[in-house]
C-alpha cells in the first residue's frame, strides 16, 4: 500500500531489483537502498518500498520474456515512481 | 495523502516483452532499468489465524482474530482472507510459518498469535505480523490485560497492523459518542451515548429526560463537551467517560452552539447569541472567563481550531450566504476560504491539521467533504437528502457522520450513522440499535 498525495512523490521513489530463473520465476527482489529501512522518520519510505517489493513477487513468474535474452534481463532493476 | 494504492506491475505478456526488446535492442546497455509509474487501488490479502490457546481461550482466540479481521476489512485497507482456505493450522506455526502454504492461498501478510490465562487472571495475548513473500516478520507484541479488556487488545492488534503496514498511526482503539433518537417526530426523546468504534458495547449516557446536541470530545483526554437543555435553558456540560463525573461549565443567559475543546483540551469554544446577533467566543476551563473572538453583524457560528491552536475555521454569512472562514486564535484576519457553488457549514479540523471536512449544501441535496485549510482541493465524499455532523478519527483518514434517507419503506425517515475513508469510495455504515445522529470520535484510548 502506497500512500499517495501530498507527501513528496520523488522522495518515495523506490528500486527494486530482481534476479530472474530462465523460466521468468522471481528468485529474489530486494530493495536497493536498505539504509532508509529502518531509519526513524522513514515509515513511509519501508511502506512504499515493501508494497513494491510485493508487488513484484506477486507478479512472479513473469511470462513472454524472450529466452535467447536471458542474460539480459536475468537481473532487472524496477524503479516504482509514486503518481503526484 | 488522499488515498492508497498498492502497486501492481504492469506484466502481462505483451507489455513486458515488447519493454524488454525494446530495452535489450538499445546498444550499451549496462543494467535493465524500468520505471513503474502505475498504482492500483486495492485492498491487500492478509490471513488473520486464530489465536492458539487452551479450553476457553482457545475460544476467545477465535473471538480475538475475528474483530481483528473485521477491524482490517472496514478500513478498506485489507481483504482478511476466509479461514476456510488455510492450509497451515495456526497451532502447527508457533515457531514459524510455512510461508509457501500462505503463498499459495495468495496471503501478502500474516498474522498469528497466542492467549492464555495468568496466574494473577489476566489474559497474555501474544501476536507476530509476518511478510509472507519475503518470509520475515514485520512486528510482534504482547499484552496483558483483564479479560474483560480482551476486546481494547484486538484492537490494539489491529491498530499495530495498520501502522506497520500503511506507516500511518490506527484508529481501531478508540470509541464514538453520539446522539440516539427515539420516539415520535414531534416529541424526540435524544440520549447521549456511547460505544466502541466497531459498534460493540454499546450504552446510554443520560436518561433521556434533557435535550441533548453536538458531543464533541476532548483532543486529549476521554472527556466530551456537549449542549443539554435544562428547564429550557441550554447549558454546557462536560462529561469525564472514565469516572462518569459531569460538570457544568457555564449556564449562559441566550442561546449557545456547538462548544468544542481547544487542542490543548483547556478551553472550549462556541457561538452565542446576544442580542440577536451570534458570535464566536472561547472560555478559558481554569478560569472559567469568557472572551469574545468574532464581532459581526452576521452569524458566525461552528468554531473548530486547528490542531496547533493558532487557527480557528468557522462558517459565516458575512459575505451573503453561508460559508467557511479561517481565522488567527484572537479572532483576528478572517479570510472566506470555500469559494465552490452552494453554501458551506460546521468545519471540523483533522487532527492531522492537512485538511477542513464541512457539510455541503446544494442544489437541495447535502453533501460531506474535505477542503485544504486555504480552500483548494475541494473533494466531495458522501452526500444524500440530509448528511451532517462529520467527526475525524484521531488519524486523519477516516471521517464519521450520519445522514437521513428520504424514501419509502422500512428506512424512510431512518438517521443513521457512516464511516467513510479519504478516497471517498469506502462507505460504512455503523450499525446502532436506534437512531443515531451527531457522532464525535474519541481519540486514541491511552
Amino acid at each position: 500500500m502506497v500512500p499517495a498525495g501530498a507527501l513528496d512523490a520523488r522522495k518515495l521513489q523506490v528500486e527494486i531489483r530482481i534476479v530472474l530463473r530462465s523460466d521468468g520465476k522471481v528468485l529474489d527482489a530486494r530493495i536497493v537502498d536498505q539504509g532508509r529501512m529502518n531509519r526513524s522518520g522513514e515509515e513511509f519510505f519501508r511502506t512504499v518500498a515493501e508494497s513494491a517489493r510485493r508487488a513484484v513477487w506477486r507478479a512472479s513468474p513473469l511470462r513472454g520474456l524472450p529466452p535467447h535474452l536471458y542474460d539480459q534481463w536475468r537481473e532487472i532493476t524496477f524503479k516504482f515512481i509514486p503518481p503526484a | 495523502m488522499t488515498n492508497y494504492r498498492r502497486y501492481l506491475v504492469p506484466l502481462r505478456p505483451t507489455f513486458l516483452a515488447l519493454l524488454l526488446v525494446a530495452a535489450v535492442g538499445a546498444p550499451a546497455v549496462a543494467e535493465l532499468k524500468i520505471d513503474i509509474t502505475r498504482g492500483k487501488v486495492e485492498p491487500m490479502p492478509i490471513a488473520v489465524t486464530w489465536f492458539v490457546g487452551k479450553g476457553a481461550e482457545a475460544r476467545l482466540g477465535i473471538k480475538l482474530a475475528n474483530v481483528i479481521s473485521a477491524d482490517l476489512e472496514r478500513s478498506g485497507l485489507f481483504r482478511p482472507l476466509n479461514p476456510k482456505a488455510f492450509i497451515q493450522k495456526p497451532e502447527a506455526m508457533q515457531v514459524r510459518p510455512r510461508f509457501g502454504d500462505w503463498r499459495q492461498i495468495n496471503a501478502e501478510a500474516l498474522v498469528n498469535g497466542t492467549v492464555e490465562r495468568l496466574r494473577d487472571g489476566r489474559l497474555k495475548v501474544t501476536f507476530r505480523l509476518w511478510d509472507v513473500f519475503a518470509e520475515a516478520q514485520m512486528t510482534g507484541f504482547i499484552y496483558r490485560a483483564p479479560p474483560g479488556k480482551w476486546r481494547r487488545v484486538a484492537h490494539k492488534i489491529s491498530d499495530e497492523i495498520y501502522k506497520r503496514v500503511t506507516g500511518e498511526t490506527g484508529y481501531f482503539d478508540t470509541r464514538i459518542v453520539y446522539i440516539a433518537e427515539g420516539g415520535p417526530a414531534k416529541q424526540r426523546v435524544k440520549r447521549l451515548a456511547m460505544m466502541d468504534q466497531d459498534g460493540a458495547n454499546h450504552r446510554f449516557l443520560t436518561d433521556g429526560r434533557d435535550l441533548v446536541l453536538t458531543p464533541r470530545f476532548s483532543p486529549t483526554a476521554q472527556e466530551i463537551t456537549y449542549l443539554a437543555y435544562y428547564q429550557g435553558k441550554p447549558r454546557v456540560y462536560i462529561l469525564n467517560l472514565d469516572t462518569k463525573q459531569q460538570e457544568v461549565v457555564g449556564n449562559f443567559p441566550n442561546m449557545t452552539f456547538s462548544p468544542r475543546f481547544s487542542p490543548d483540551g483547556n478551553a472550549i469554544i462556541m457561538s452565542l447569541a446576544t442580542e440577536g446577533n451570534t458570535d464566536i467566543y472561547v472560555m478559558d476551563l481554569r478560569t472559567r472567563k469568557v472572551r469574545r473572538l468574532t464581532k459581526h453583524p452576521a452569524i458566525d457560528t461552528s468554531p473548530s481550531f486547528a490542531p496547533d491552536g493558532r487557527r480557528i475555521a468557522f462558517n459565516s454569512d458575512r459575505g451573503g450566504s453561508q460559508q467557511i472562514y479561517v481565522m488567527d486564535a484572537e479572532g483576528r484576519k478572517a479570510q472566506r476560504v470555500s469559494f465552490g457553488r452552494g453554501r458551506y457549514a460546521t468545519p471540523v479540523w483533522s487532527p492531522r491539521s492537512d485538511l477542513l471536512a464541512f457539510t455541503k449544501m446544494q442544489g437541495g441535496r447535502f453533501y460531506i467533504g474535505v477542503m485544504r485549510p486555504d480552500g483548494s482541493g475541494e473533494r466531495l465524499l458522501a452526500e444524500g437528502f440530509l448528511v451532517e455532523g462529520p467527526t475525524w478519527a484521531p488519524n486523519g483518514r477516516m471521517l464519521m457522520f450520519f445522514r437521513q434517507n428520504k424514501g419509502r419503506g422500512v428506512d424512510s425517515g431512518a438517521i443513521k450513522l457512516y464511516s467513510i475513508d479519504l478516497t471517498g469510495y469506502n462507505e460504512r455504515e455503523v450499525v446502532t440499535p436506534i437512531d443515531a445522529s451527531d457522532p464525535a470520535w474519541s481519540p486514541l484510548i491511552p
